[in-house]
């Protein structure tokens, strides 16, 4: 499935991904977050099963914070659920029902946004990515690879300079917690300091290499196939809602002071919601249900 | 036909106060090819990327004098001369961009605008000339090293430039790779008449396929000739940059002084007959003394990293206190997985390692520091603090110890007295080197690990490097070096221990491993072939200094 994601275009990809993350930024219904959370979840889980273990373990990083951490300051709401008082700094707490509904569609979009990006990593290697940039915006493109660059190699040097440090007498598996972030200085320094002179290096490679001489050309031909109108199309459609709900406000919800919707026109909602998982699967639905069928396969 | 011209030029790169290139005046005709030679810093590298259009164009600095490129002035361009000139870097891992080994040797071209059809031709063309066709579906970052620069290469080759230059191509990768790299590098010159422009340190390599010799001091050209001429006047003048071969003839009386073994075995058989090289009581044994006491003993000890393939099988290994052991093998072999495991870094699966009598089995790595120095490949993972005093001093609290006299001998014995307020980072790689290994010495002196620590390093620094390793063996310091250098291991080490896939094949003093091995053998142990127990400079010089004692005068070895 990973082979036949990676065969999309990349400009078809990137407008799919920037319709669909206009679509959760600008929606704020927890139901309708939830839908697109499981239908990420179910596209990534195609593309590629290690990849989604892995988004999985970043969804419960960054979802925790937010749910504990959103009912206790955010105080609004009049369906208390939970009522602590005299806490040190905090004062009094009361958690609310809306609050707590407030913090799940707030978790739900974040993690949407982190995993449309992670699909977007799978299906698009970085250097297709540099090869759109740099006909586009070739410094920005550089920019963008020296950072990308960057990243990795400061994860390989971790181990290294770790055991380097070790042998210094540093105690980076001290049980201080203290103790651990005041040793782990020297290793961020050494860290920077590498990767900013290895950045600088590859910089001047690219340079020699005559990066920015003239108007690139284009070895690597990307067709525009069907299947990438198709998924234009579904990232369109995502847009067309949104564009519909306003005047009509049918995926609004309401948090306080009490939970509710605030348009009555609730069978357009379920609409969407039925509508919804189609457009997110459906660049791996192409490739797996339709891929059967000889014609379509064809075509797409 | 000229294709550069410098006249008197003078570079000074952003806040600095001495030129990096002083009064340069230099012309390198079409197809030549041409060696750079010098120490680190003598300015090597800034010429080469003053002759790419990189200086002053990407660093900046303050310039004088002309310089032309055919007919650019370069000194006004002021940007990249690709595609006419392809630069290789010394690190391969800084130079890659891309993650396929195609779209990095297509990227170059894409950039100057070469059609998809011709690029197609470029890129079957330079895969095959540069010998990396298996490579070509591979990802970057399952290649090794070797492998790097060449695809480094191949890209280079693609934009078809007409002048190439090297810095240091083969500082960063092993033996076997650093010699495929440059037969390549001469293939091309032999073939296609590109001009080549290389600054390396291993001239023993290289020499013999260069028209010309170049070399630099301080930012000046010293020397600008022949490569014979070269090593005459490097004899003459104590230059140090000269490969064993022609510094062991250079007292003789000879007109042509060899450049490769092969040259130089030549020339010994006409002075001398191999009966009498044989024979001859000139020859010292070298062996090892039997050494009282074990400071190191490992007992089948068996490695792998997460259960995947085993990096070490069943080694067995006894080292005297005070011997001074190379470790040799190829890339892979477990080399530096067996100097982890003696300093506590990993965890043997099986076996044992006992150090100083006591197994290093639930010790810390912070107990097993104060007795074992270790100094990891690259000196940059131990700087970060504002001076040399201040990095030693970081190490010392660490352990609750406070600056000595102890420490101080140390800093001397270094060298490293006198540069004691400057910040490391700024420091020659030689002092980088030194300062690194005064931040873990400066606990613990019984046993020194050492892996790769000739890497990149000129004829000068490594000398220095083995006097002083000879000097803290001296003291009764336990050394053992992971390297691939065996001209370095021939020169200062007693034993050599020879690894592959993981187990020890060979265990021995130097002399009997190195002397008739097909490849981890010195360039005077390929010299004297067959020739009992020569592998160092000194022993062969020493060697043919006594037979110019003898009473039958032979023509060439009267100057020893």
């Amino acid at each position: 499935m990973k082979g036949f994601l990676e065969s999309f275009n990349t400009l078809a990809l990137i407008i799919y991904l920037i319709c669909m993350l206009i679509f959760i930024s600008v929606t704020n219904n927890p139901v309708v977050q939830a839908v697109f959370f499981v239908s990420i979840c179910l596209l990534i889980m195609l593309a590629d099963k290690k990849a989604f273990k892995n988004a999985l373990i970043l969804a419960v990083f960054i979802g925790i914070p937010i749910i504990l951490i959103n009912p206790i300051v955010n105080s609004r709401g009049i369906t208390v659920l939970f009522r602590m008082s005299e806490i040190p700094v905090l004062g009094d707490i009361k958690i609310t029902l809306e609050a707590l509904v407030f913090a799940l569609m707030l978790m739900f979009k974040l993690i949407n946004t982190v995993f449309l990006f992670v699909f977007f990593n799978l299906c698009v290697e970085p250097d297709r990515f540099f090869n759109l940039m740099a006909v586009v915006a070739p410094r920005s493109a550089m920019t963008a690879t020296l950072t990308a660059k960057m990243v990795p190699s400061m994860i390989e040097s971790t181990k290294r300079i770790a055991e380097v440090q070790m042998t210094r007498g540093v105690q980076l598996d001290s049980k201080s917690l203290l103790k651990r972030i005041s040793n782990g200085w020297p290793f961020i320094k050494i860290l920077l300091f590498s990767s900013l002179e290895g950045s600088l290096q590859t910089a001047e490679a690219l340079e020699s290499k005559g990066y920015g001489y003239r108007k690139r050309s284009s070895y690597y031909k990307e067709g525009f196939k069907l299947k990438d109108l198709l998924i234009v199309i579904s990232g369109a459609v995502a847009i067309l809602l949104i564009i519909l709900k306003s005047p009509r406000n049918f995926l609004d919800f309401k948090f306080f002071p009490r939970i509710g919707v605030v348009s009555n026109e609730g069978i357009c909602g379920y609409i969407v919601i039925l509508i919804l998982p189609i457009l997110v699967v459906l660049p791996a639905m192409l490739g797996w249900r339709f891929n059967k069928c000889r014609f379509i396969r064809r075509k797409i | 036909m000229q294709i550069y011209k410098a006249e008197n030029l003078t570079y000074f790169y952003p806040d600095t106060d001495y030129p990096a290139l002083d009064g340069i005046n230099l012309e390198i005709s079409r197809g030549e090819m041409i060696v750079l030679a010098g120490h680190s810093g003598c300015g090597k590298s800034t010429l080469l990327k003053l002759l790419a259009g990189l200086v002053p164009a990407f660093y900046g600095g303050k310039i004088a004098g002309n310089a032309f490129f055919s007919d650019t002035n370069i000194l006004k361009n002021l940007k990249s001369l690709a595609p006419q000139v392809g630069m290789l870097f010394q690190d391969p891992e800084k130079q890659l961009v891309t993650s396929t080994v195609e779209r990095e040797i297509v990227l170059p071209m894409e950039n100057i605008g070469i059609n998809p059809i011709e690029a197609r031709k470029r890129l079957t063309e330079v895969v095959c000339s540069v010998g990396i066709q298996e490579l070509a579906g591979r990802k970057i970052n399952t290649l090794s090293s070797g492998q790097k620069q060449k695809v480094a290469l191949a890209s280079i080759l693609g934009m078809n430039p007409d002048v190439i230059l090297l810095d240091e191509p083969t500082s960063q990768i092993d033996p076997i790779s650093s010699e495929e790299l440059l037969n390549t590098v001469r293939k091309i010159a032999e073939d296609t008449g590109k001009t080549i422009v290389m600054a390396e340190q291993k001239l023993e390599r290289c020499l013999h396929f260069a028209d010309r010799v170049i070399a630099m001091d301080n930012g000046r050209i010293v020397f600008d000739g022949d490569t014979r001429e070269y090593c005459k006047w490097a004899c003459q003048t104590g230059f140090e940059f000269i490969p064993v071969i022609p510094r062991l003839f250079s007292g003789m009386n000879i007109d042509e002084i060899p450049i490769t073994v092969k040259e130089g075995r030549k020339m010994l058989s006409k002075m001398l007959d191999r009966e009498e090289l044989l024979k001859t009581d000139a020859c010292v044994n070298f062996k090892i003394e039997a050494k009282p006491q074990l400071e190191i003993r490992i007992k089948n000890l068996n490695f792998s990293y997460d259960d995947s393939k085993t990096i070490l099988k069943e080694i067995n290994l006894e080292i005297q206190k005070g011997e001074f052991v190379a470790i040799l093998g190829q890339n892979g072999a477990g080399k530096t997985t067996l100097l982890k495991n003696i300093n506590g870094l990993l965890k043997p699966e099986r076996g044992i390692v006992e150090v100083g009598g006591a197994p290093i089995k639930g010790k810390s790595i912070y107990d097993l520091a104060q007795k074992i120095t270790y100094l990891g490949q690259n000196p940059d993972d131990y700087l970060f603090n504002n001076t040399v005093k201040d990095e030693v001093s970081f190490t010392l609290d660490n352990f609750g110890n406070e600056w000595d006299k102890k420490t101080q001998e140390l800093m001397v014995l270094l060298r490293l007295d006198k540069v004691e307020d400057k910040n490391p980072r700024d420091l020659s790689s030689g002092q980088k080197q030194r300062t690194a290994l005064a931040s873990v010495m400066c606990m613990a002196q019984d046993i020194i690990l050492l892996d790769e620590p000739t890497r990149g390093m000129d004829y000068t620094n490594k000398e220095s490097l083995g006097e002083m390793l000879l000097n803290f063996k001296n003291n009764g310091t336990t050394i053992i070096l992971v390297t691939h250098d065996v001209d370095f291991a021939a020169e200062y080490c007693d034993r050599v221990v020879l690894m592959f896939e993981g187990q020890i094949i060979g265990d021995g003093a130097k002399q009997d491993i190195l002397k008739n091995n097909l490849y981890y053998s010195s360039q005077v142990s390929k010299l004297f072939n067959g020739a009992e127990d020569f592998v160092t400079y000194k022993e062969a010089l020493t060697h043919l200094a006594s037979l110019s004692r003898k009473p039958r005068e032979r023509e060439g070895l009267e100057g020893l």
